[in-house]
């Protein structure tokens, strides 16, 4: 098979944590919601990927200050396994707001004040 | 079960909030109080003759039993297999039953499954493996086909086949101690694992066209019958595993003859199926201690080359077991070691591992010591290993289930070149392995093979629960791993299984772990990592090691071959410790808080003598001490600017001589009638006080995550000495929202810090000290490695160029038809 002596397949290293990270990138977004309309996607950094224990962590940054009315979508892994569920929270300050993602979901709204 | 390495994304923080117990009889309905120590009794099922209110099998506890003689023949050329087996069935039930109902797990493959009809599918997007799955059901029929039933006498017996069940109507209602026998002839065709996804089937190897068959949930079993839910028929949906009864086998496996079997139990016919040198190396290997080969690596590969015509049938025996699972292939290498154990049903215990040569190297080197490791490790938990054999398969490249006596468990190394620069790349001449394929298989072996304690002999309902073997198995496995080697998870310094879960937890939309397993929406937090945090807490900070290992001993041996529900081991670990945990378990097991305890303030008093000549003078220090002299005083002093009131001693008067803090007779009279007010006990305390001259402080303490937790403090007072202090949970019994804790320390206290060695599971450490101190988030602490940051950076450059921006997404394309 081809994907034989690809180091690009393991998340132990550098190579597959990028991979992973990029992939994250093309499936995770937030946009801007102006009035009824979502915008296009916002251009989030991405930092990059490390393993931790069972995790891995992809970290992303937006600079500057947020809308305070956001759409998220969240596709990652949906593509291969139909029944994966997506939760993400999102945190401001002392409060939680959290989506889900699942079946046919795909841009939610959320609220990024307090 | 141990599914696939699944990639957890979470977006974290926190949230207040907001309690509301919902369903309670017992409702706070002015004020918004909660009672986080409000006792469970009304909640938890009553005690009754079959399960005590201590939490444990009551006088009139009873289970069914369910023996079964299978014959069985694999297929090769139509990966099928057929069967006839016997089931003897005994009714220990206090009740008459006119019906049995038996599981045809297969089934839950079969076109038009309740599994696979209610299958909600994502977006409108086809991958290639749905794909795949739906062309191989097209051609190939799964599911059951049931030949016939019949009673002992040969006679057909009525049944019925619904989704997942069958019922069979007896003849002749089987009453209170009796017992009936009934035989089924069946077949299936096999899946093929990889493409339909299940916990069982073949493993095909393309590259060599070999093929490794593990038959799990292969043959019709008895629906168990329970004193808290009769018969159990939430249908097999895929995700709720089983809910089994014990049972005596003898199961007859004809296999291919140049095939090796694996299978719960011992084997039976070793002279009929191995070849003498074979049986003089398992001999060896009986008393062995260290894994020794019984088929080398050498002799499969020559196996796996060839192929045969002949049959060859194993005869395995297994008592007491609650399934039986079997594995056959003609590439496995086969070692295995002794275990030596005392006190229990078998002092020798052979553990075993079963591999073809794609899962070497790390299977010869690490399978079977992780079976002897996990054995040793958890019958220190809970009672000595009860079968003869426990045994490692691999079956499939990822993920791992379990089996009475018998584990199938994934992890083949990925072959490449060894970078020699990566120190993360173990160097083999021929194969390398990373990091995580080591510590992967390891953490998996343990797992399964740690399954065989919960739920295979600790008999849960899993079904109903999964918590109830997945999370206390994963606290084990964690436990266990800890013990393989010093920092087994150090893919980062420290990992905390703790860490992540206040991750999860904080979320809104969780679901308590309270909840069945189907319903379950992020199962592995849920299921395994929350209970299993939670009782790494309750271990190692609410009850220490000695009273929680006793309870928790206490549980499995109460419930050995028996059927435990939550409730009993609710009730058992707190009968068997001595302590309240009604709290821990309304807050960790029935709601969704999380922990989130924030120091808020600190305040510092003295004792006052309340003596007004001493006092004042105290206040008068403390005020200089605090605010400086004003600087246009000190200035004027400098340049020896003389005051009016000096230049005119006339302008001089009381005042003068005599501030604020001087005490006047009133001050001395109302301090003596203060004194003559006290009783003679108060007046020795305030005395003492004076001598002590001790420092008081008031902590506060807020609430922020719901869950009520222990508090421990790192206190250091002003000298830099540390001192360590645990306050129990209950402080928060009158409030569970803010309290204040006081101190009386003899130095000042410099800070505070709650939780330092990050044993609560608490969600936010930036509110966790006082003076309140920056703690850096993940991401700033992933930015400040700067050498990591940089390589990243440029691979993932180089990456985006290599891909030309393209999105690689492995859909299957699909275009609209118009219709
Ligand atoms: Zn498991």
């Amino acid at each position: 098979m081809s994907a034989m002596n690809d180091l690009s397949l393991s998340i132990d290293h550098l190579e597959g944590q990028a991979q992973l990270a990029l992939y994250v990138e093309t499936r995770f977004s937030v946009a801007a919601i102006e009035g009824d309309e979502i915008g296009a996607p916002l251009v989030l950094d991405l930092i990059g990927a490390e393993v931790d224990g069972d995790y891995v962590l992809v970290y992303q940054e937006f600079a500057g200050s947020l809308p305070p009315n956001v759409a998220v979508r969240n596709d990652i892994l949906r593509d291969i396994f139909p029944e994966q569920i997506n939760h993400v929270n999102i945190a401001i300050n002392q409060s939680v707001h959290s989506l889900i993602f699942k079946d046919k979901d795909a841009w939610k709204s959320a609220q990024l004040t307090d | 079960m141990r599914s696939r390495p699944l990639i957890h994304v979470l977006t974290l923080v926190t949230l207040l909030m907001a309690v509301t117990a919902s369903a309670d009889a017992i409702r706070q309905t002015k004020a918004p109080h909660y009672d986080a120590f409000r006792q469970l009794d009304v909640d938890l099922p009553t005690p009754n003759v079959y399960r005590t209110a201590s939490g444990a099998p009551g006088t009139q506890y009873w289970q069914q039993r369910a023996d079964h003689q299978i014959k069985v023949t694999l297929h090769e050329e139509s990966q099928s297999i057929t069967a006839s087996q016997t089931i003897q069935y005994t009714n220990n039930s206090p009740d008459t039953l006119r019906y049995i109902w038996i599981q045809l797990d297969q089934n839950r493959f079969a076109e038009g499954s309740r599994g696979r009809v209610t299958a909600a599918s994502s977006e409108d997007v086809l991958s290639y493996g749905a794909l795949a799955a739906e062309q191989r059901h097209a051609d190939v029929a799964h599911g059951f086909s049931i030949d016939r039933v019949a009673d002992n006498r040969g006679r057909d017996l009525k049944h019925t086949i619904v989704d997942t069940m069958m019922r069979i109507d007896l003849p002749q209602a089987l009453r209170s101690g009796q017992r009936t026998t009934f035989s089924i002839d069946w077949s299936f065709n096999i899946i093929e694992e990889s493409i339909i996804g299940g916990r069982g089937g073949y493993d095909h190897f393309p590259e060599n066209d070999t093929y490794i068959y593990f038959l799990a949930q292969w043959f019709p079993k008895l629906t168990a019958y329970t004193d808290y839910g009769g018969w159990k028929h939430q249908q097999f949906l895929g995700a709720g595993e089983f809910t089994q009864e014990f049972g005596n086998y003898v199961v007859e496996i004809t296999v291919p003859s140049d095939h090796i079997v694996s299978a719960t139990g011992e084997l039976q016919n070793e002279s009929a199926v191995l070849t003498a040198e074979q049986r003089r190396r398992l001999n060896t290997a009986r008393s062995a201690d260290k894994p020794m080969f019984i088929v080398t690596p050498e002799e499969a590969i020559e196996n796996e080359r060839e192929g045969a015509t002949q049959t060859k049938t194993w005869v395995f025996k297994a008592d007491n077991v609650r399934d039986f699972a079997w594995s056959s292939s003609r590439k496995f290498i086969w070692d295995a070691m002794n275990h030596k154990q005392e006190g229990g049903e078998f002092d020798n215990v052979l553990a075993m591992s079963f591999y073809p040569q794609e899962a070497e190297p790390i299977w010869s080197q690490y399978s079977t010591h992780s079976v002897v490791h996990t054995l040793e490790v958890y019958s220190r938990f809970s009672f000595p290993y009860p079968y003869p054999t426990a045994q490692s398969v691999n079956t499939w490249k990822g993920g791992g289930m379990e089996y009475p006596m018998i584990t199938f468990n994934g992890r083949r190394p990925t072959p490449f070149e060894a970078d020699e620069d990566d120190p993360d790349a173990a160097s083999k001449p021929e194969r390398t392995y990373t990091r995580s394929d080591k510590h992967g298989l390891i953490g998996v072996i343990i797992h399964e093979i740690g399954h065989i304690y919960f739920p295979m002999t600790v008999n849960s309902d899993e079904r109903q629960w999964t918590w109830m073997d997945e999370g206390i198995n994963s606290f084990l496995q964690y436990i266990a791993e800890l013990e393989w080697e010093e920092n087994f998870h150090n893919h980062r310094e420290n990992y905390s299984i703790l860490e992540h879960i206040a991750e999860y937890m904080v979320s809104e939309n969780q679901v308590p772990i309270m909840t069945q397993s189907d319903s379950i929406l992020q199962f592995g937090p849920n299921g395994y990592t929350k209970p299993a945090a939670s009782l790494v807490v309750l271990r190692e900070t609410v009850l220490g090691r000695e009273l929680f290992d006793f309870a928790f001993r206490e549980y499995a041996q109460r419930w050995r071959f028996k059927r435990p529900t939550p409730s009993d081991f609710f009730r058992t670990l707190e009968d068997a410790s001595g302590i309240d945990l009604d709290w821990f378990w309304r807050g960790w097991y029935y709601s969704t808080d999380h922990v989130d305890v924030a120091v808020t303030g600190m305040r510092e008093y003295k004792v006052s003598t309340a003596d007004p000549d001493i006092e004042l003078n105290l206040q008068k220090q403390k005020r200089a001490g605090e605010v400086p002299e004003t600087l246009g005083q000190i200035r004027n002093r400098e340049e020896g600017r003389v005051m009016r009131a000096d230049r005119f001693p006339e302008l001089n008067d009381y005042y003068n001589k005599n501030d604020e803090y001087t005490a006047t007779n009133a001050d001395r009279n109302k301090y003596q009638t203060t004194l003559e007010g006290l009783e003679d006990w108060e007046r020795a305390a305030l005395d003492r006080a004076a001598v002590d001259d001790d420092f008081v402080y008031f902590v506060d303490f807020h609430n922020i995550g719901g869950l009520v937790s222990p508090l421990p403090l790192l206190i250091t007072d002003v000298d830099g000495n540390e001192e360590f202090l645990m306050i129990p949970a209950e402080i928060w019994r009158r409030n569970s929202v803010a309290v204040s804790k006081m101190l009386i320390r003899d130095k000042a206290i410099a800070s505070i810090q709650l939780d330092p060695r990050r044993e609560t599971a608490d969600a936010n450490f930036s509110n966790n000290s006082f003076p309140s101190r920056v703690v850096k988030s993940r991401l700033e602490l992933y930015k400040g490695e700067d050498d990591t940051r940089n390589m990243m950076s440029d691979m993932l450059q180089m990456l985006r160029e290599e891909k030309g921006g393209a999105d690689d997404s492995k859909a299957v394309p699909l275009e609209e038809t118009g219709n």
